[in-house]
């Protein structure tokens, strides 16, 4: 009985890993990215210097739209999280759609002055990337990471039972012994962080699952707009009287909520009809002031600057949900504590990886011939190159683009997503045109340049290269230069790893700190 | 893969239905069970509304994962399809009284 | 504390580690009494428990789990790269 269980667990756990293998390496791989995103944008965007001031910036935004958008429907303005310094303003007119936010929004610094920075998505493409997708209906995206979702949830429930030794092997990796190897590295990455693989599977489906699982909405609500309305506390919008009244210090209301909140500062601002009578400014928490993550957001009277009725408090169901978005976003997270959310996410895409490369592995040896593959088997091991080196490697482009487009261009923000694509379809194309063996090392070479290329195309095209990093005290921007130096060498050792094996034994034993790409 | 055998050796043909068998019960009827539990969940708790929607969905997942490796957890295709049914019936069957009968 | 809290997570893995015949073999090249094998397997639970204690003692319950959970994660792969390394030679 107990065999049976095991063999079809296993089973379970490899076709569900094969089938959805890629898009979570994906997954896994922008997410990870994703948790430094504000210190990428940061680097994406050089023209902005200086220390983080939220009063500063608040009234600096505040002013330029007194300025150049009076008449507006709405206000708002994005205030610069813990690891970022400017913040962002954007207004809608009337008649106008929130995607056309774009054509309104500037930036402003921690001197309450606007900037002129270069047009980019930063960190913050990579942050969609993981769950939106690209070039797809932002809804289809999402359906196909929570079905790759879903099938990682059953794969991860199906490993388990299928390890019950789990323990046993646990403190081992025998290096260069071929499939024993593999499937060793791809144990010890899938059990040293199984509390954050399980725990970021299941919270990524809670994240979205008001799409993914609106049922009860309709069994308890006749009126959908009932549960937004209970869930989110929204008030009806404002409606416009036609008196013109000046708004009390933003300041003021700033300096309100933060007592309330007992020091959490606020992450969002925005202010609905600015300059009517019957104005009001919605003030939000900073999306990382808790582990609860979605924060509390206080209104106030525009003209008095006088708070208005408290939002309920949230139920226990409510605040669940709040710490566990909290939890997978991890934007509360302290330095430490987010290189190791960080860490964790190398680990779970070392743990995708690694698990596809031991499907190749371990049918390599039951190949009738070796040298003539069967399709399927050749198809896996071409897109495992694919895309094992070639997202990274479009990760770098990416960055490289930013630095090399230049800052006038029309739709910027599109091309630089557009080379992401251009550079991991580029790897993907020439991977099918060589022999596995040279595609490996090629292509991961060819990844370790682009991130050595990195830096070097920061310190020639701005003045914010790695030395005058160094030099100024500038962490952020050392660290990302450092950050992409070390991942060049890693994928370049992976690379020589490959190179020096001998033939007869291909892709046997690359050291497990080579396949953490 | 455990199945009854009713020949000495199953055709790859067969064994191609169990799996898919199994793959439907898994996927379609996870979701399905996962659904009907959410709504009931959200209909049928004791708490406040707003609480019994957020607590079916966020059980939901977990619904959806048992069902799923019961699949193929099971004996056979057809027992799955038996557990699925009766998984599902109860929470189907007090959905559809509540919302259509006893003079809604 | 963050170190204190990793060293006893690490302490705790080795513990648990050296307390199963398999890796005693692997590493040592023998294997140690029953005795040794359960003091090493219990000191490892007392390590990663008092691991735990730290963690929460210095970001209260909520964060310090979460912190306890990386500093496991941490951990055990330092032991564990060190126990391959370790048999290897």
């Amino acid at each position: 009985m107990k065999e049976g269980l095991r063999q079809s667990m296993a089973w379970l756990h490899t076709w569900l890993g094969l089938l959805f293998g890629w898009l979570l390496l994906a997954v896994f791989v922008t997410g990870t990215t994703a948790y430094f995103q504000d210190e990428i944008t940061r680097w994406m965007q050089p023209e902005i210097a200086g220390e983080r001031n939220l009063d500063a910036s608040a009234e600096g935004a505040l002013a330029y739209m007194k300025a150049h958008a009076q008449g507006a429907e709405s206000w708002t303005i994005q205030l610069p999280g813990r690891r970022s310094v400017a913040a962002m303003g954007y207004w809608k007119e009337k008649g106008e759609t929130y995607r056309q936010w774009r054509d309104h929004a500037f930036m402003v610094d921690g001197r309450g002055r606007k900037v002129d920075a270069r047009d980019t998505t930063g960190g913050w493409l990579l942050y969609r990337l993981h769950f939106d997708l690209h070039y797809v209906p932002v809804l289809w995206g999402r359906w196909a990471v929570g079905l790759a979702a879903m099938f990682m949830l059953v794969a991860i429930v199906s490993g388990v039972i299928t390890h019950k030794k789990i323990f046993a092997d646990f403190f081992t990796m025998r290096l260069g012994k071929g499939q024993r190897s593999w499937l060793d590295a791809h144990n010890l990455t899938a059990v040293l962080a199984l509390p954050f693989h399980f725990m970021i599977t299941y919270t990524g489906l809670v994240t979205l699952m008001s799409q993914y699982m609106p049922w009860g909405i309709p069994a308890a609500y006749e009126r959908p707009a009932d549960y937004y309305r209970d869930h989110l506390g929204a008030d009806a919008p404002p409606t416009r009287s036609g008196e013109a009244a000046p708004m009390a210090s933003l300041s003021a209301m700033i300096r309100q909520a933060r007592e309330h909140w007992h020091g959490a500062e606020p992450g969002f601002i925005a202010i609905a009809l600015p300059g009517d009578a019957n104005s009001v400014v919605k003030i939000t928490q900073e999306t990382g002031a808790a582990m609860g993550t979605r924060g509390e957001t206080l209104s106030f009277d525009a003209a008095t600057g006088i708070m208005r009725r408290l939002p309920p408090v949230k139920g226990g169901a409510s605040q669940t949900e709040s710490v566990m978005v909290g939890l997978h976003a991890g934007r509360f997270a302290p330095p430490a504590l987010r290189w190791l959310y960080f860490f964790s996410g190398i680990v779970g895409s070392a743990m995708v990886a690694t698990g596809l490369v031991l499907w190749t592995a371990k049918r390599r040896q039951q190949l009738p011939d070796p040298s003539r593959p069967y399709f399927g088997f050749r198809l896996v091991e071409k897109l495992n190159i694919a895309t094992i080196a070639g997202l990274p490697f479009g990760i770098a482009v990416y960055f490289i683009a930013n630095r090399l487009l230049p800052t006038g261009m029309a739709a910027r923000v599109a091309w630089e997503a557009h080379w992401l694509f251009i550079g991991w379809g580029s790897v993907m194309l020439y991977v099918f045109l060589r022999p596995p063996r040279r595609a490996w090392i090629e292509s991961l070479g060819i990844a370790g340049a682009a991130f050595f290329a990195v830096p070097l195309v920061d310190a020639a095209t701005t003045d914010r290269g790695l030395l005058r990093s160094l030099i100024a005290g500038d962490l952020v921007f050392a660290s990302f230069d450092v950050c992409m130096l070390v991942t060049a060498s890693l994928f370049v050792c992976a690379a020589w790893t490959i190179h020096r094996r001998p033939v007869a034994t291909i892709r046997v034993g690359r050291s497990a700190k080579a396949s953490i790409a | 893969m455990r199945q009854t055998v009713t020949s000495a050796r199953p055709s790859r043909f067969a064994h191609g239905l169990q799996v898919a068998s199994r793959a439907l019960v898994a996927l379609v009827g996870g979701y399905l069970a996962a659904a009907l539990y959410t709504a009931a969940m959200a209909r049928f708790l004791p708490i406040a509304r707003v609480e019994a929607v957020m607590t079916g969905m966020l059980s939901s997942f977990a619904i959806y994962a048992c069902v799923a490796v019961m699949a193929f957890a099971v004996a056979t295709a057809t027992r799955a399809w038996l557990w699925l049914a009766l998984v599902c019936v109860p929470p189907a069957i007090a959905l559809y009284v509540s919302m259509h009968g006893a003079g809604a | 504390m963050i170190v204190l809290c990793l060293l006893a997570a690490a302490v705790g893995f080795t513990g648990l580690c050296f307390g199963m015949p398999r890796h005693q073999r692997d590493v040592l090249g023998r294997v140690l009494s029953p005795f040794r094998t359960r003091l090493y397997k219990t000191l490892g639970w007392i390590a990663l428990a008092l691991s735990f204690g730290l963690a929460v003692a210095r970001d209260g319950a909520a964060l310090g789990s979460v912190y306890w959970v990386g500093a496991l994660t941490l951990a055990a792969l330092v032991v564990a790269l060190s126990t391959t390394w370790l048999s290897r030679r």
